[in-house]
């Protein structure tokens, strides 16, 4: 018999051994950031794997099957993206330029994401009922010019922000994350309350993780007060950063095995 | 058995002959149902969760006496024979699997999709069908 609360299981003792990593920090601060860029780059080569494996559920030709495809893509560059890192943050072979090539990769990894989660939408459009709709869109604008207003204007008039450039990728990626939190937002309004929404509601969490991680983060470099395992910020955004992937890999993980049982009717 | 189903009248195997153009129209508007929402599993959970959805309607139907009732080795055999029973009965039948397959499909897709799946199927009905199914309601409003 197959046992469905394994993997969230194996998700919540995930979160309480790296919360007890972070806390404790076995072996220095160093070494935190070794174990935070190694699962990073694990879930998010996870994610991608079973985002492809999610699209052969579907027969050739569907556009759920391009839509997992593209979001498997974008999440594969993501995956190079943390592997670049991980190796410039744990053997620091060179000064990294910021923003740097993981930042491009990153950036490049949100279009083929975007374009899944829409070519997934398009067909569940139809059946999208208007008024949730109005909520989510008016929610996730609230959410945006909230956004824009705590965190990146301050950022934009702080004179420790660094680079325009790396100001600007750093407003970026929540403002990109609210975007894909908004389009797979759509997907499970129509879906929810069925199995099928399993998938889309790990997905949504996961974009939301990556919103908030990144949007703190932008406000932790801007305000110098971000550093791996330093506060309580920190923390939270390499948490959140963290089960953003972990999220990601379980929305592919569940569109893998979902199945019916002869109870559910 | 309604009036607008029935041929001219004659003699006993007029009764006959609108029976069983009964069943064959009853099973078309059943086939559209379960056709419909396994499609529309198909395309929006996959492969596996369609046939998941076929083979436990299947199942279903065994353990109500399909075989016994009709003939038919399986629900997937009506695509080719249409079963030679008293419509009444058969009507049934399709009543009780249908709910079965609304509430297996909602358990799937979602109220939502549900809805959004039967309202397309309804509105794609043939005058007669659509006729038929006021009637009996194998695809419910």
């Amino acid at each position: 018999m197959k046992r469905d609360w394994l993997a969230p299981l194996g998700a919540v003792a995930l979160l309480v051994l790296y919360t007890a990593v972070y806390v404790w920090q076995p072996g220095g601060q160093d070494r935190l950031v070794t174990i935070s860029h190694v699962l990073y780059a694990a879930f998010a080569l996870l994610a991608a794997a079973l985002a492809m494996r999610a699209a052969f559920t579907f027969d050739r030709g569907r556009p759920q099957r391009r839509a997992w495809v593209l979001i498997g893509t974008g999440l594969v560059c993501w995956a190079t993206a943390e592997i670049l890192w991980a190796y410039c943050q744990i053997f620091r072979p060179v000064e990294v330029p910021s923003p740097s090539p993981a930042d491009i990769l990153w950036l490049v990894g949100y279009i083929p994401i975007v374009v899944g989660m829409v070519v997934y939408y398009r067909p569940l459009s139809m059946a999208a009922n208007r008024r949730r709709k109005l909520i989510a869109l008016t929610l996730y604008a609230v959410l945006l010019v909230t956004t824009l207003v705590l965190v990146v204007q301050p950022l934009i008039a702080s004179p420790v922000s660094g680079t325009t450039l790396r100001s600007f990728a750093n407003m970026l990626y929540p403002i990109a994350d609210l975007c894909l939190a908004l389009i797979s937002t759509l997907s499970l309004l129509v879906l929810c309350g069925g199995l099928i929404g399993q998938p889309w509601r790990s997905v949504v969490i996961s974009m939301l993780l990556f919103a908030l991680a990144d949007l703190l983060y932008a406000y932790g470099v801007g305000n110098q007060t971000y550093m791996v395992g330093r506060n309580l910020l920190s923390g939270i955004v390499d948490t959140a950063y963290l089960f953003g992937y972990v999220e990601a890999a379980m929305g592919g993980y569940r569109q893998v095995t979902l199945r019916v049982l002869p109870s559910d009717a | 058995m309604s009036q607008e189903t029935l041929p001219p009248r004659g003699g006993p195997d007029d009764s006959s002959i609108a029976n069983q153009a009964l069943c064959a129209e009853i099973s078309l508007l059943f086939l559209v149902l379960i056709e419909g929402l396994s499609g529309a599993i198909l395309k929006v959970g996959g492969k596996r969760l369609a046939h998941q959805f076929d083979r436990q309607l299947s199942d279903y139907a065994s353990k109500h006496a399909w075989n016994a009732l009709t003939g038919l080795a399986d629900l997937s055999e009506l695509r080719q024979k249409v079963p030679d029973v008293d419509a009444r009965i058969l009507t049934s039948v399709y009543l009780s699997f249908s709910q079965y397959a609304r509430a297996l499909a909602k358990r799937i897709l979602g109220t939502q999709l549900l809805r959004s799946t039967e309202h397309s199927l309804r509105n794609s009905l043939p005058p007669r069908l659509a006729a038929l199914n006021a009637r009996h309601r194998i695809i419910p409003e």
